[in-house]
């Protein structure tokens, strides 16, 4: 019988894990989700940042690590548009202008009273991801010179203002490569420039050694780290796009019922180990 | 002469950034932004040699009907499709391009990230067993960790201690130490590396021939 067990076909351990994933979405409940510390520093260090203030949101992902990442992008976006706070949106990715996009067209809808090149701006892609960040150390406006969708920097209020590292309180890169390791060798290494991180579930355990030592000033890990913060988001008044702190709570109660399914898949797997090994040593 | 002309551009290089990295000197900035400017042209060429490289396999492979051939010509098509939508449209809000990226090109790549789930699924219930006492506490943690980092682990309590806070113990101390040591490891090995090519004594970037 444990031998059967043992060599269940994989059909059905798919079959599980797609009910697990889908029940949780179709049903639409909620699990209550606590701030971790890594979450709570980076939402402390934007909730107490003086309004008017500049962040750079570097969202160096391409769909592929979109469902753990553009959650953190729309959170982190509202906490700061909400709080007065001026974004710059770029990408180290490729694929990464669409992601920006894809936040943009929200943000408009949900911000009417923040006005494009005031309050937010889309500097778009630049290849070479070193050299990028190390130009922005010397002059952003020579990396840049124009914006996403050809406007040149000159001409954008909020952009005469910043000129590189001095004038960005804080850089946020969102990704699932290692771009969060290269903003840290080279901006904060070489300029002092505060630094946080949103990575995805597989990414975060690396970035420990850095919040450790103060480097990152916080991190968002996988989509929990995302919900964490869209939930303190929430809870502080700052959330106009409700539909994505929803999206991505029922997102983390399909997570949690794909867990406990793996979880009883080892358990089961070992049972089922231990049972074969006593026949097999008789 | 072949070998000569990179090793010495290589060399000087890489002792100009390493010097002007501990100068202010005003030469040094201006040398240092030059070079700054060169990298981003020539990161920029990669892009090309990307696309000739990707061109090239996948003709290659359609022209002398290779296995999976098939799925060349899908992605010959992708390429091209998506870079005269591109061309011709532009890629801002809205346009062709833009709706392909957001409807076919996003819920295709989380798509195929997504079925890891399902292979991890899979692989945890044939490969993750306790065979020995290392393999015992990996499994131990590995469960800490799963439980603990989604909702339903806040439900689970020893007392003071909440699964959740036992997880994030775990990856702020043993996994940080780890990670740390890996990553001095890795520091070290590109440091060596570095100096390996900037004094010529690693040279397999410039190819095999002559």
């Amino acid at each position: 019988m444990w031998q059967k067990v043992s060599s269940l076909d994989r059909r059905w351990i798919y079959l599980g894990v797609a009910i697990c994933a889908a029940l949780p979405l179709i049903l639409e409940f909620i699990l209550p989700i606590p701030a971790t510390p890594p979450v709570k520093r980076l939402f402390d260090t934007i909730d107490n940042m003086p309004a008017g203030h500049f962040i750079l949101l570097s969202m160096d992902f391409t769909p592929s690590t979109m469902p753990e990442l553009l959650p953190m992008a729309y959170a982190i976006a509202q906490h700061a548009l909400s709080r007065g706070i001026k974004v710059g949106f770029m990408t180290l990715a490729p694929a990464g202008p669409g992601m920006i996009e894809i936040v943009l067209e929200d943000i408009r809808k949900a911000y009417p009273d923040r006005k494009y090149g005031e309050d937010y701006v889309n500097l778009g892609f630049k290849p070479g991801y070193s050299a990028v960040i190390l130009g922005i150390g010397e002059d952003l406006h020579k990396v840049f010179p124009r914006d996403a969708y050809g406007t040149p920097l000159s001409e954008l209020p909020l952009m005469r203002k910043i000129h590189n590292y001095k004038h960005i309180e804080l850089v946020i890169s969102l990704s699932g490569a290692a771009y969060p390791d290269i903003w840290l060798l080279y901006a904060n290494a070489r300029y002092g420039q505060a630094i946080a991180t949103g990575a995805t579930a597989v990414m975060a355990p690396l970035y420990y050694a850095y919040l450790a030592t103060g480097q990152f000033v916080g991190m968002l890990g996988g989509l929990k780290g995302a919900a964490e913060y869209a939930e303190l988001v929430r809870r502080a008044g700052y959330m106009r796009i409700p539909k994505v702190q929803h999206r991505v709570g029922v997102q983390m109660s399909s997570q949690s019922f794909v867990h406990i399914y793996i979880v009883l898949l080892i358990i089961v797997g070992n049972i089922a180990f231990f049972f074969i090994r006593r026949q097999r040593g008789r | 002469m072949r070998r000569r002309v990179p090793l010495a551009i290589a060399f000087i290089a890489g002792v100009v950034m390493l010097i002007q990295f501990f100068s202010p000197h005003p030469t040094l900035r201006v040398t240092y932004e030059t070079m700054l400017n060169w990298l981003r042209i020539i990161s920029a060429f990669t892009f090309v040699l990307g696309i000739v490289s990707f061109m090239r396999v996948h003709f290659t492979k359609v022209t002398h009907k290779r296995a999976g051939w098939g799925y060349s010509i899908v992605a010959i098509l992708g390429f091209v499709i998506m870079t005269s939508l591109g061309f011709i449209y532009g890629t801002g809000a809205g346009t062709p391009f833009d709706k392909m990226y957001e409807y076919v090109y996003a819920p295709l790549g989380a798509t195929v990230f997504s079925l890891l789930a399902f292979y991890l699924a899979s692989a945890s219930f044939r490969a993750f067993r306790a065979r020995n006492i290392d393999a015992t506490i990996l499994l131990v943690v590995a469960i800490i960790i799963m439980l603990g980092r989604v909702p339903v682990g806040s439900f689970i309590r020893w007392g003071k201690f909440s699964l959740p806070e036992l997880a994030e113990w775990i990856m702020a101390y043993p996994n940080m130490a780890a990670q740390r040591g890996l990553l001095i490891g890795i520091a070290l090995g590109a440091i060596c590396m570095s100096l390996k090519i900037i004094l010529g004594i690693e040279r397999s970037y410039l190819g095999r021939g002559e």
